[in-house]
């Protein structure tokens, strides 16, 4: 017979390092990242899941945390944007979107550089196509999304060209 | 300003989401027990629209988990065709082999469905069972004629799709798999217009007198209504070649009462029959 609980021991990875903690059923994961765990790049959009803003990936898939359950990611392998960057270096990813200016506002841009992390892992080399179809999982109400595209193709191509493939 | 957020246009905060009890269960019969126990239990699948009904107005007593629950993850060949596990994702399934090698039309429909960042996650089951007009599974399960499995304390019981809709599905009854036949299956399609939106699944099956075609037309406020032709026995490219009779022919069966705020009789007569010409002509591509 399961049991109901109303509060969740939960354990997860969080940017390489070991999270332990104590949630209420009903935390979100943005509201576990953002509020209690001050990483302040998970953004909150529209709350309901659709505009992407709020992008984590967990064990390398992007989900909307705004719509997710704290307790969904128990023993999971969590990034957030602030994971990315090393050695105050930022990604390949990150630089890409410095480089083509691919943000104005820049509220999605967390959520776009995840999601661009997520898609060269499954198409290290997308076409312009794909690239269209991942990106368009997201909102951006700024820069019409022409800079966001070419951002993601130059950093499919400086990661080819890293990794050897 | 309080009538427009009362009114659910402006989202409010997931934070106001009140104290809620969870349950996981790991088996069919743990999910029961909680279902029968649970004061007013919430099934939590994929779960990425459950905050957006959250902020709708939906007060769950409990949430009930079923991501521990492996039986309903599992896609299994069987003597008719496939059974799919309520809690199959959108990518796991359309990428599944048995999915693609006994209804590859289906398995390219089926990645179709919302964008990649949902389809890691969401669900077919949980899509069916939102009941949300704008959703494409009960669409596909509908021309798919899909049989629908569902556990209940007082045992098991099949429905069809459209009794989704119709509130047939007993309180507390959980969807346990999706069944869908194959073994007749010649061909399956799905096309979505621009707005007005007009939404169109396909689906051709042998049988003895000739071929069946089953079509769900559906609108953004409109769910499922299906339209059936028995065609003569030929090949796809004969089909093909008579698309546009075949499809007025399967229009002229729509309802008077399909008619949505923006989509009018005529314009869904003529929209929709239109795509239900390009998609049969396509079929001679595969």
């Amino acid at each position: 017979m399961a049991e109901a609980v109303s509060q969740v021991s939960l354990q997860f990875n969080l940017n390489g390092r070991q999270i332990r903690c104590e949630v209420p059923v009903e935390r979100t994961l943005a509201d576990l990242l953002h509020d209690d765990l001050g990483l302040t790049g998970t953004k909150l959009g529209c709350s309901r899941g659709v505009c992407g803003a709020c992008v984590t990936l967990v064990d390398g898939k992007p989900l909307a945390s705004c719509s997710t359950f704290a307790f969904q990611v128990q023993g999971s392998e969590v990034q957030s944007i602030e994971g990315l960057a090393s050695d105050g270096r930022l990604s390949v990813i990150q630089q890409a979107f410095v480089s083509r200016s691919a943000f104005q506002c820049g509220y999605c841009t967390a959520g776009m550089v995840l999601l661009t992390r997520a898609l060269l892992e499954h198409h290290p080399d997308p076409d312009r196509d794909t690239i269209v179809e991942w990106i368009s999982s997201n909102v951006c109400r700024c820069t019409g999304y022409a800079l966001i595209i070419e951002a993601v193709a130059e950093a499919a191509r400086v990661l080819r060209t890293e990794t050897g493939k | 300003m309080q009538l427009v957020t009362t009114a659910g246009l402006v989202p409010t905060s997931a934070r106001s989401l009140g104290p809620t009890r969870l349950y996981t269960p790991t088996c069919l019969a743990e999910a029961l027990d909680a279902l029968s126990e649970a004061s007013n239990p919430v099934l939590l699948a994929g779960g990425t629209d459950l905050v957006a009904a959250f902020n709708e107005g939906l007060a769950p007593g409990e949430l009930v988990n079923l991501s521990q629950m492996q039986e309903l993850r599992a896609v299994r060949a069987t003597p008719s065709g496939l059974s799919i596990g309520a809690t199959v994702t959108h990518h796991a399934g359309c990428t599944d082999p048995l999915v693609r090698e006994h209804a590859a039309g289906f398995a390219q429909a089926w990645s179709r469905i919302s964008n990649p960042r949902i389809r890691f996650t969401a669900t077919l089951g949980g899509n069916l069972m939102a009941r949300r007009v704008r959703y494409e599974g009960s669409i596909l399960l509908t021309a798919a004629r899909a049989r629908l499995e569902f556990a209940t304390a007082a045992g098991a019981l099949q429905l069809a799709p459209a009794d989704v809709w119709e509130g047939r599905v007993p309180a507390r009854a959980l969807l346990v798999a999706i069944g869908i036949q194959t073994a007749d299956l010649l061909w399956f399609s799905y096309e979505r217009s621009m707005r007005p939106l007009i939404t169109l699944a396909v689906c051709l099956r042998k049988n003895a007198s000739g071929v069946m075609l089953t079509c769900a037309v559906a609108t953004e406020y409109l769910r499922p209504a299906v339209l059936e032709l028995s065609l003569p026995d030929g090949d796809l490219a004969a089909l093909a070649r008579s698309a546009r009779a075949i499809a007025r022919d399967a229009f002229a069966q729509l309802p008077t009462t399909f008619v949505d705020p923006v989509v009018t009789h005529s314009y869904a007569m003529a929209a929709g029959s239109a795509l239900l010409a390009r998609q049969l002509a396509g079929a001679v591509h595969g």
